[in-house]
Parts: C-alpha cells; structure tokens; sequence
C-alpha cells in the first residue's frame, strides 16, 4: 500500500492546512501540462488520489488504520547528534549545552547518482576588474567550460552597471563560441550587484528542474551601491524556489558582511580569495562539490521553545557560515560524501530544568533530494537531554570540542568587529590580542601575526585595516574546514 | 555560574571556552564534582580537614604529596616552582626534583611541568612533557594553565601527587 504521507511530503499527524499545502505544491511540481519526465503522470494521478484521502477525514482514519506503523518508514537521511554535556544540572541559573547535529544520505555514496548541473556564473566585469583579476576569471570560466558533463547547464553572465547574458543557459553546449564570447570580456563601468544577480537567477529559472542542482555562484571585486536589499529580497525568492547562492570576493575592496548575508539566505556562504590565481581553483572546487549534492534546499525549521533560547548557530561543513537564527534556518546541500554539520548553542533557563528531560530543539528538516522527482517527508528533529541533580563527568565529545575550540577562534574576532564597530577600539584591541595567543598555540603563526598587526591598527588608527579584516574573518572560519581545506592558507 | 581561572570573567555554567579571553575551560569547570581518594591522606597520618574540593581562593601554604610512596614536599616561600627531574647534562634545573621519587621510572620529563602560587589561586602548567600531566585524571593541554583545588590528584606522567592547601 502506498504510504500517502511519504508522497506528499508530510508527517502523520499534519493539519488539513498543511495537507492541503503540501498538495498544491506537489501537483504544481507533477502537473501533467508542465513536466516531461516521464511516469510522473502517473505519480501525479497518486498525489490526488492521496489528496482526496487524507482531505477527508472519514476516509483518511479508516486508510490510517491500515497503514504500517511510521517507523517502518526510513527516511533517506540520518542523523547524529553529539551533546557537549552528557546532562544538564538542576541549577538555578541560565546554562549552556552545544549540540553538534550532523545529517547524512542513507544510502552508500557509491549508490548515490550525481545530479546534472544547472548554473550560472555571475561575473563581475566593472573597470576593477581589469588586468589579473579578469584574466583569471576568463581562463577559469574556459577551464570549467571544458569540464563540463553531458547533461550539465552552464550560463555565463556579466555585470558592470547593468548586466549582459554572455552566455545563454541550454543544453546544447557550443564549446568553441562560448569560449570566444568569453575572450571577449572587456571590463568597464561601474558594479551594480542586483543587476547581474536578477538576470543569473533568470538564467538558471530558464532550465530550472528539481532533478538538477540549481545555484548562481557570484564573482565579484568591488562595492554595490543602494541595490543592496533588492538584492537580499531576490536571494529569499530563489532559496524559496531552490536556487542557491555562493559567493566569492576578490581583493579587499567587495562588502563581505552583504555577500555573506545574501548567500546565507540561499543556503551557501561567501568565500574570500586575495590572489586572483585562486579563482580558478575556487570556481573547480565549487563545481565539484555542486556535482556531490545528495540534497538541497535543505531547511531545519525550528519550534520556537519559551524556556529554551537557540542563541547561536554555525554550519561547519559544507560551506562554514554562522547562520542567523529564525525559526527557519536555510542550510543549503547535503553532500554524499560527507554530512551537513551543524553546532548549535542553546541557552537554558532555569525554569527549563525542573522537568527531568528537557527538549532543546523541537522541529523538523526538510530537503529535496535531485534524483527523486517525489516530495520528500520532512525528518523529524528532536534533540533531548535529561536533567540530573549533579554534573555528569563524562568529558564532552572530542569531535564537539575540536569544533568549538576553533568556532571559539572565528567568534572572537567577530566579537573585536562587533567591538569596533561600536567604538571600543582597546577592547577589540585587546581581544585579537587574545586570539592570536590562541592562533600561535595552534600553529598558526602568519595569521596571528595579521591579527596582531590589527591589534596596532585598532589602537592607532581606531579601525581595521579592510585587507587584515578579511584575513582574519575567512582565515579563522577556514580553521573550521577539515585540514588543508581552508581558503585562506 | 564558572569565572575563567586566565582572565576572570564570569561564563554561564555549561561553556566550554570563555568568550572573553578564549581559555578553555571545560576540564576544570566547577559544575563537575569530583570524588578525591581520602584514604590515603588518612592512611600517612595526615589529619587534614574532609577534603572538599572548593574553588575559592586561598592563601594558605601550599604541599605536595607523594601519593604511592607518602613523602610530603613542602613548598618553599616562593611563587613558581618548575617540578621535574635533574639529569647531568641539562643545565636548566627543576625547583623541585622529584628524583628520589623515582620519577624516571613513572615517565616524569626534566621539565615538566610548572606550579604557580598566585594572589588567589593557584595554577598548574604543562611545559610540554613527553607523557603529559593531569589533574584529577584529565590531561592538560600543553603551556594552558589551570587552577588547582585542594585535595586534587596532579600526575606527572604516572607520577601521582596529591595537591593540599593549608590555611
């Protein structure tokens, strides 16, 4: 029997509201007018027959009666959680627990089908870009040209004060004329991000289909000017769509507190490179691991708890970001290679402990997965820890530690920005002074000795100087990657 | 509520690293309670009080004792003593030698470690020892300094030593 929930995407116990959504949203996707591939008619022709059960109540508790218990069901995903305390302390004060979430396919990798691609590179081509930089971008943009696989879409657009689609999106790859329309380049004018943006998304809307990877990887070197909410709202409607965004940023000059903001919104990050001789080896490691999702629009949707306080939240893998906390939390793609990482601090009150289990985080994690055509069943996310009368003293996970103790890193100097930003130049003085401390006693010498010289900066110039702030901002977040990984190193 | 023993600023129970300085704090926190061995302070004749481990701070004077063999080591007047063991050829010397306490045989370095005595607390340093030094068995990372409580039990390689504070 056809488990009707599965296909709709929904748990057991959902509202007449949410069944009636996930409905909709399913025979948009199926409809027979709109889709090609075949047999998904006749998927299209269950989701009603699904519909017109679970709509009814009669008729949805006489199929639920016969329906298998849900814990037959596997989801495709599965999910571990490390705790950094093994129980919480009946205390009479607010107190700290981390959790390490981590979400990975189900299935072997070797199993999973590598989805076709669906992106547009985004380029900027204003006046700065001229010499090295857009050299660079040319030859990449060739290189991956020449990388690409059968089924693979890849359209090119450039942008200065407006934007120029260079390169359509089609199936139909002309090698040789996208090779010479991209030697044509020639930078000039201004960057107006929103522009170059708006006409990517379009590009990768053209050819959009849930079975590809759908994502715009944005290049740029330079400032946007007064576009730049137009241009988070547009990064909101293509996550909602399931359109990612990364972005990179060359040299010192490009607002990374913007490219960080729009790409978080679209479940990606913003990467930093200083020698436009790494966009090259940006761009490949980009196309690489898009070539490994196993799902995207992947969403952790969070039931907000009045006792327990989410206070902050940071992917590790992939894609290191700290990730604004709403009761939404966008998360991107989960590669089958490796599991979506994600380390959460909750802050819980003293009213929360008086119960002998405490729930930290109630909801869900919903996720498509390319290879399927199907809605999928959102997982259920339930992390829990019981409360004791005394500390365990059971250490914390070492993989946890490892990741806090370099999170600790990134976070200090978030903090020294923050500080800065507000004025308080001998406190964030003082904290970088802290944390190249820390860095030296991790081997890291080169950058301890860029936060240092900041350090001076903040105390004789009272800021930073912009080159030294993004050292150290992607230097510390790339101490998060696995070893050799980082982008700053 | 845990105070981090470098810079003193106070972190709500349960962090791992303190947000101000960046110390680690998680293997000295004192939400833990550790349970001290007691039998052996009794056994050598030792009358002190029931052992409670307390992070408060004191100024009393401070010992080490030897805890397989039961020898006191009184600590001088003074505020750093690096413990270790001499050998002829080394020309930096221990404060305290712990040769006659057959400190070569349990792995202990000719430097290893480092005790402080300061104003409200008192701090044990590893010096980056071969086999590594810990408090009440959990190791300590190398050149991070970490408060010490009465009645804790430091092991300097599988030296163990039993750290008092007398009022």
């Amino acid at each position: 029997m056809l488990d009707y929930y599965a296909l709709l995407g929904i748990f057991r116990d959902a509202t007449q509201d949410e069944i009636k959504r996930a409905y909709f949203e399913a025979a948009q996707r199926l409809h027979p007018d709109k889709n090609e591939a075949p047999g998904e008619t006749e998927i299209f022709l269950d989701v009603q027959q699904a519909y017109d059960i679970l709509s009814n109540p009669e008729k949805r508790a006489e199929y639920d009666n016969r329906l298998k218990p849900e814990d037959e069901t596997l989801s495709p995903i599965v999910q571990r959680v490390f705790y950094s305390r093994q129980s919480l302390v009946r205390l009479n004060e607010t107190q700290l627990i981390y959790a390490l979430l981590e979400w990975k396919p189900r299935q072997n990798k070797d199993e999973v089908v590598s989805p076709p691609l669906n992106i547009c590179l985004v380029l900027d081509n204003s006046t700065s870009m001229k010499g090295q930089n857009i050299e660079m971008v040319k030859a990449s943009a060739i290189h991956l040209i020449r990388s690409l696989r059968q089924r693979d879409i890849l359209s090119i657009v450039t942008f200065n004060d407006r934007a120029k689609v260079l390169i359509p999106a089609s199936v139909d790859i002309e090698r040789r004329r996208m090779e010479n329309q991209i030697r044509m380049m020639l930078p000039s004018g201004g960057t107006e991000i929103f522009q170059g943006l708006r006409a990517g998304v379009a590009e990768v809307r053209r050819n959009f289909s849930p079975e590809r990877v759908n994502h715009v990887v944005l290049l740029t070197d330079g400032q946007t000017y007064g576009d730049e909410k137009e241009a988070l709202a547009l990064a909101e409607e293509s996550a909602r769509v399931g359109i990612g965004i990364s972005g990179l940023g060359i040299g010192k000059d490009w607002n990374d507190d913007f490219l960080d903001e729009l790409a978080s919104k679209a479940g990606s990050n913003s990467s930093y490179i200083e020698n436009p001789q790494e966009i090259q080896d940006f761009l490949e490691k980009k196309f690489k691991q898009l070539a490994k999702v196993f799902a995207e629009n992947v969403e952790l949707k969070v039931q907000p708890s009045p006792n327990i306080d989410l206070s902050y939240a940071f992917r590790v893998y992939p894609n290191a970001a700290h990730i604004p906390v709403e009761d939404s939390i966008p998360l991107g793609i989960i590669l089958h290679d490796k599991p979506l990482t994600l380390l959460l601090e909750f802050r819980v009150k003293s009213t929360a402990v008086l119960k002998d289990d405490v729930s930290l985080l109630r909801g869900s994690l919903e996720f498509e997965i390319p290879s399927k055509a199907l809605p999928n069943q959102p997982m259920r996310v339930h992390i829990f820890q019981k409360v004791t009368e005394k500390a365990s003293l059971e250490p914390p996970s070492p993989t946890l530690v490892q990741a806090l103790a370099n999170l600790n890193l990134y976070r200090m100097q978030e903090t020294a920005q923050k500080e800065a930003s507000e004025g308080n130049y001998n406190e964030a003085s003082r904290r970088l002074q802290h944390l190249a401390t820390h860095l030296l006693s991790h081997g890291e010498r080169s950058m301890a000795k860029t936060v240092l010289l900041e350090a001076e900066n903040l105390q004789r110039q009272q800021d930073f100087s912009e080159e030294g702030r993004k050292k150290i901002k992607y230097g510390t977040r790339a101490l998060l990657l696995p070893a050799g990984k980082g982008t700053s190193r | 509520m845990i105070i981090c023993p470098t810079c003193q600023h106070q972190e709500v129970a349960g962090a791992l690293f303190c947000s101000e300085c960046g110390a680690q704090l998680y293997n000295m926190g004192s939400l833990a309670t550790h349970n001290i061995q007691t039998n052996e302070i009794r056994k050598n004749g030792f009358d002190a009080p029931p052992p409670m481990r307390s992070a408060k701070p004191t100024t009393g004077t401070i010992t080490l004792q030897v805890l397989d063999g039961g020898q006191v080591i009184p600590l001088a007047d003074r505020s750093e003593f690096t413990m270790g063991r001499v050998s002829d050829e080394q020309i930096i010397m221990p404060d305290i030698d712990l040769t006659p306490y057959r400190a070569y045989e349990y792995g202990v370095s000719r430097l290893h470690a480092v005790l402080k005595k300061k104003k409200e607390k008192v701090t044990l340093m590893d010096l980056n020892s071969s086999n590594g030094t810990y408090v009440d068995g959990l190791r300590l990372d190398p050149e991070l300094e970490v408060s010490l409580s009465h009645g804790c039990i430091i092991s300097l390689g599988k030296l163990r030593l039993q750290f008092l504070l007398q009022n």
